[in-house]
């Protein structure tokens, strides 16, 4: 899915005074692609993200994904565009406790009514996400009994369950050990490139740098291709 | 200090849950004042009316149907030379108001004294402050009809600005009062009981009441202490006359009343043990919220004591709060609940009349202690779970979830054993309340303590639902169990006191209609205000002779007996309901009844036996052959009781006999009661006149009443008996939406950053407001569920045990499905508008907010 950001801003103020976050971000980010945001805690990397899931909103600009302006839908439609077009993997994972493995993978299908996806249903195509990110084992498992790896892996599952063209992940090794980062990194992009999604990551690490198509520093609120 | 500056920092953030706290409280306090203050108004009103009426008597002659001959008076002050001693008459009568005529009349009190004996006993006739005093004292001595009316109401009335006022009677036919003066009495708060009470001569009074030739009592004045006095005063009084104190009458007047009164505070006394949920429930929530905070705390080195001590004193300072509005509010709803009561005892007891609330300060600060005390005992476990969990265990936010599920066998366990504790109690061979309501209490809490397994199992048949949200909801209450439990107790408590104290009254209100179509056998009954003359009925008859085919007689008159206590006893001619009265037990069929009648033999009421059983004066597992002796004006007399019938006319109960048997013992002639029946064929509405204006040509004070009319009004008045009871029905059930809506708000704000999860992963602002009400619905509805059988369970309780202990009342149950599936809607009805105002927050959260929402912890 074609991203294109136009003069986007965004301010927050902290203990009264504003703080600019972004400043006239202007960018396109190709279709298909891995994009890599970089930048230190508090750059403005996951403030990007909500903008470009629609979860919070620009003080100006607008955020276009593929023909659709995210900033003139409302409620119900933008739900409706990001359940269809955009999955996204968070640094704490965010799993519900209620729910089993199996359960939250579907549950963006659920949400959404349908009863297939890809012409399967939708047990059938949560299983298969999940022997995807080597968890089918653990279908009827509650989240609290998993490693934090494992939670992360669940997480990706479930943002693909709706097979959307757009992958959002802020920090999704934040929170994990070495090893459990590099599985979950090259899972994610395992599949995103297998299907040809698009994928936007926030990370303040540069480890991951090599794996990226391209990659943009987020720096006193403006986004700029990344020199090493 | 610290401690308490960060918990006033988190009441000041959690604004609308600490209102609800407060409000929780002050509205079970004030359930529990109201009752509180309104019974106790009734009763000081009673106590100082009648105080005011016995003045500086210390000691009463009275016999036990309160009539005294006249020359029992006069034999104690001429021949036995006692001088401390006054005649009285009293009575009630019913006046219209002067100025208002079409107003309905008023009953006063009418006191008959006499003015030359009086001055040692009341201050009354002193008091007066009208210069024509001592002219008034000689007509009210020398005119009939004349009477003095207290000060502000002769103020009202012009009396004194011109020589007479006069106050129609309820008969047009009857000459009218006329006030002629006023008296003061000594202070306000005596003007206050005595400001229905008309002050007159003996024989006026005598006349008025047709008492001619007879008392009410003699007040008498004797040494205190000096018991020979009194031993040698009572030897000189004949068969069926007593001396004894005057508090000793108003003490058993008070005793009729005691079971309503403790009904009624067994009712708000509910109200505020539904409150008690609600407070526990804000407190659990306000400590889990800060349970990090508190680890935080723990770690750097606050005591479990402190930690303690510093949620359990803000508690208590917020419920002393509460209870403090609550004394307010209970104040002002005291007087609505006043009216009810002061209705209530007027239609069933004794007359009284009460304007004020009486504030007892006791009563206050009971009232304000009762709230702290509940906001300290709700706080005790949350507090004490708080401040001693380890600090390791208190950062892991599921800790307390497990082990409150980890609980569910042992609290189960508990509330079988409650049960049993409770059913034992209600089985217990005691005839007592005490033990009928701790039965009660137990069973109620047995099944209150059963609500988290059965939420528990009931929620997880919901949530294997193929409803995404249900299943949602389902699990959100069992993952949040500690809170969705005591929400749904409170609501199951409430709307299974609504159910069981609905199908109490319904088969209550069933049973006695159609009591009342056995026992109304006649075409119209006449109610005269104060006994008639016997051959009024003969007269009647043979001046109707084509419209009355039999008019039928009856006295009936409240019987004071030293050993059997107060109960009515009722003379009748002929038992015109016996071919359809039903009897608990009878000696005889039911054709042989009236002979034994006849010939000396007498029928009791349930609620008297079922009285004189517990006092053991009457058994009623073999009744068959029990005689009871009671103190007739012609000295001890024993009756044989041939059966025992059902009555819900009075609590205190009934002793039925021939009317010519009664005449023979009380000598007593006189009527109260006719009952007509219609020549065959004649309309009611077409007899009425003729029947009218025959009973005015007696001059008589009447109501004439037709079957059916009787039967509506009898029907009313029990309507009005038990208004009070569903307005605190209603009062409950508020105190347990309230319950509802703090942990549905409590819910809603625990889990804002996983609604804002659910929202980004595509529930949309309607789904999340459903998911709310389906929270919302599934506690409502299996509260209603679950308050079911317990409802049913508890009106099988108030009919079979507690009515039959308190009043002696058989009931049939009657059981309408209605009443289950309102109650029903009910519960789920306040869960849902309980769940309302959050679910519409869900509905306007933008997605725009939901990065913010995410962020929350």
């Amino acid at each position: 899915m074609h991203i294109q950001l136009k003069a986007l801003s965004k301010t927050y103020a902290e203990s009264g005074q504003p703080q600019s976050v972004l400043q006239q971000v202007t960018q396109a980010l190709p279709a298909g692609q891995f994009t890599l945001l970089l930048g230190k805690s508090g750059s403005g990397k996951s403030t990007l993200l909500n903008l470009l899931s629609g979860i919070d909103t620009p003080d100006a600009g607008e955020v276009w994904l593929g023909d659709t302006c995210l900033n003139r839908l409302q409620e119900p439609a933008l739900t409706h565009f990001r359940r269809q077009h955009i999955g996204i993997v968070f640094q704490f994972f965010h799993l519900l406790p209620t729910l089993t493995v199996r359960e939250n993978v579907q549950l963006p299908a659920e949400l959404a009514g349908v009863k297939q996806v890809a012409g399967r249903s939708l047990q059938q195509q949560a299983l298969e996400l999940l022997a995807a990110v080597g968890l089918a084992d653990r279908a009827d498992s509650r989240p609290e009994r998993l490693s934090g790896g494992q939670q992360q892996r669940v997480a990706i599952a479930r943002a693909l369950m709706m097979s959307p063209p757009l992958v959002l992940a802020d920090e999704p090794t934040g929170n994990l050990d070495e090893q459990s980062g590099q599985e979950v990194m090259a899972l994610l992009l395992q599949l995103t490139r297998a299907a040809g999604k698009s994928l936007v990551m926030a990370t303040h690490d540069r480890e991951w740098v090599s794996l990226a198509d391209q990659v943009f520093q987020i720096h006193q609120g403006q986004m700029e291709p990344w020199t090493p | 200090m610290i401690l308490m500056r960060t918990s006033w920092h988190y009441y000041r953030q959690h604004r609308l849950q600490t209102l609800l706290l407060i409000f929780g409280i002050a509205l079970g306090v004030a359930l529990m004042i109201s009752v509180d203050l309104a019974n106790h108004s009734a009763r000081r009103a009673f106590q100082l009316s009648a105080e005011g009426l016995t003045g500086k008597a210390n000691y009463q002659v009275v016999s036990s149907n309160d009539q005294l001959p006249e020359s029992l008076y006069t034999q104690l002050r001429v021949v036995h030379r006692q001088r401390q001693i006054a005649p009285v008459v009293e009575g009630r009568l019913r006046l219209k108001d002067p100025l208002n005529p079409e107003a309905p009349a008023q009953q006063w009190t009418l006191l008959g004294v006499d003015p030359f004996a009086e001055a040692p006993f009341r201050d009354l006739l002193l008091s007066a402050d009208s210069a024509n005093q001592t002219l008034a004292d000689v007509s009210l001595l020398t005119t009939p009809g004349t009477v003095l009316l207290p000060a502000a109401e002769a103020e009202r009335l012009g009396v004194g600005r011109s020589p007479e006022v006069l106050l129609p009677r309820l008969n047009a036919q009857e000459p009218p009062l006329r006030a002629i003066g006023r008296f003061a009495p000594a202070s306000d708060l005596n003007a206050e009981a005595l400001r229905r009470v008309l002050l007159t001569d003996i024989a006026t009074a005598q006349e008025l009441l047709h008492q001619e030739g007879h008392l009410s009592r003699i007040d008498v004045l004797l040494p205190e202490g000096d018991a020979e006095a009194v031993a040698r005063f009572s030897a000189l009084l004949p068969a069926g006359a007593q001396l004894q104190r005057p508090s000793a009458r108003t003490e058993t007047l008070l005793q009729m009343s005691r079971a309503f009164e403790i009904n009624l505070s067994a009712l708000s006394l509910l109200a505020l043990l539904v409150g008690v949920f609600l407070i526990y429930n804000t407190v659990a929530f306000s400590v889990v919220q800060r349970r990090q905070h508190f680890a935080i705390l723990r770690s750097l080195g606050a005591t479990p004591g402190q930690l303690q001590g510093q949620i359990l004193g803000e508690v208590t300072a917020l419920g002393l709060l509460g209870a403090v509005l609550g004394v307010g509010l209970g104040i002002v709803l005291g007087q609505q609940v006043l009216k009810g009561v002061t209705q209530v005892i007027n239609d069933m007891y004794y007359a009284v009349e009460v304007r004020q609330l009486q504030l007892a300060w006791p009563l206050l600060f009971k009232g304000v202690m009762a709230g702290a005390a509940a906001a300290f005992a709700a706080a005790w476990l949350p507090a004490r779970e708080a401040s001693r969990t380890p600090p390791v265990q208190v950062f892991q936010r599921t800790h307390l979830e497990d082990r409150v599920r980890a609980l569910l066998p042992q609290v189960s366990g508990a509330a079988l054993l409650l049960f049993a504790v409770g059913v034992g109690l209600l089985q217990w061979p005691s005839t007592g309340l005490v033990t009928a309501f701790a039965g009660l209490a137990g069973v109620v809490l047995g099944a209150a303590l059963l609500v988290p397994l059965s939420l528990w199992g009931l929620l997880g048949a919901i949530a294997r639902s193929p409803g995404l949200l249900w299943r949602l909801a389902a699990r959100n209450l069992q993952r949040a169990l500690s809170r969705s439990a005591l929400a749904t107790t409170a609501l199951m408590l409430s709307v299974s006191v609504i159910i069981g104290v609905s199908v109490m009254v319904g088969s209550f209100r069933q049973s006695v209609d159609l009591w009342l179509a056995q026992i109304l056998a006649a075409d119209f009954y006449v109610r005269t205000e104060r006994p008639m003359a016997a051959a009024a009925a003969a007269r009647l008859q043979g001046a109707l002779p084509e419209v009355l085919a039999a008019v039928h007689s009856s006295r009936e008159l409240r019987f004071k007996d030293p050993q059997l206590g107060v109960f009515n006893v009722l003379a009748v001619s002929h038992d015109t309901a016996g071919q359809t009265r039903q009897y608990l037990w009878q000696a005889a069929p039911r054709e042989q009844l009236w002979p034994q009648l006849e010939a000396g033999g007498v029928l009791i009421s349930e609620p008297l036996a079922r009285r004189l059983q517990r006092t053991g004066q009457f058994n009623l597992d073999a009744p068959a052959g029990q005689t009871l002796t009671l103190q007739t004006p012609t000295g001890a007399q024993t009756f044989v009781v041939q059966g025992i019938f059902y009555d819900y006319s009075s609590e205190l109960g009934t002793l039925m006999l021939q009317r010519d048997i009664y005449v023979k013992y009380w000598q007593d002639p006189r009527l109260t009661g006719l009952a007509l029946n219609l020549q065959a064929g004649l309309a009611a509405e077409t007899a009425r006149p003729a029947i009218e204006a025959a009973l005015n040509r007696e001059g008589l004070s009447y109501t004439l009443q037709a079957n059916g009319e009787l039967r509506r009004a009898a029907l009313a008045v029990f309507d009005r008996t038990f208004a009070v009871t569903d307005a605190l029905r209603v009062l409950t059930l508020m105190v347990a939406f309230l319950g509802v809506l703090s942990t549905i708000l409590a819910l809603h704000l625990e889990r804002r950053r996983e609604n804002a999860l659910l929202r980004i992963l595509g529930l949309t602002p309607a789904q999340n407001a459903r998911l709310g009400l389906y929270e919302a619905a599934c506690m409502g509805g299996i509260a209603g569920l679950l308050a079911l059988p317990v409802g049913l369970l508890m009106s099988w309780v108030l009919i079979a045990v507690i009515n039959l202990r308190a009043f002696g009342w058989s009931l049939t149950l009657f059981l309408q499905p209605t009443v289950l599936l309102e109650a029903w809607a009910l519960a789920v009805g306040s869960a849902l508008l309980a769940g309302l105002w959050p679910a519409w927050q869900s509905w306007r959260q933008r997605s725009q907010a939901l990065a913010g929402g995410l962020r929350q912890t």
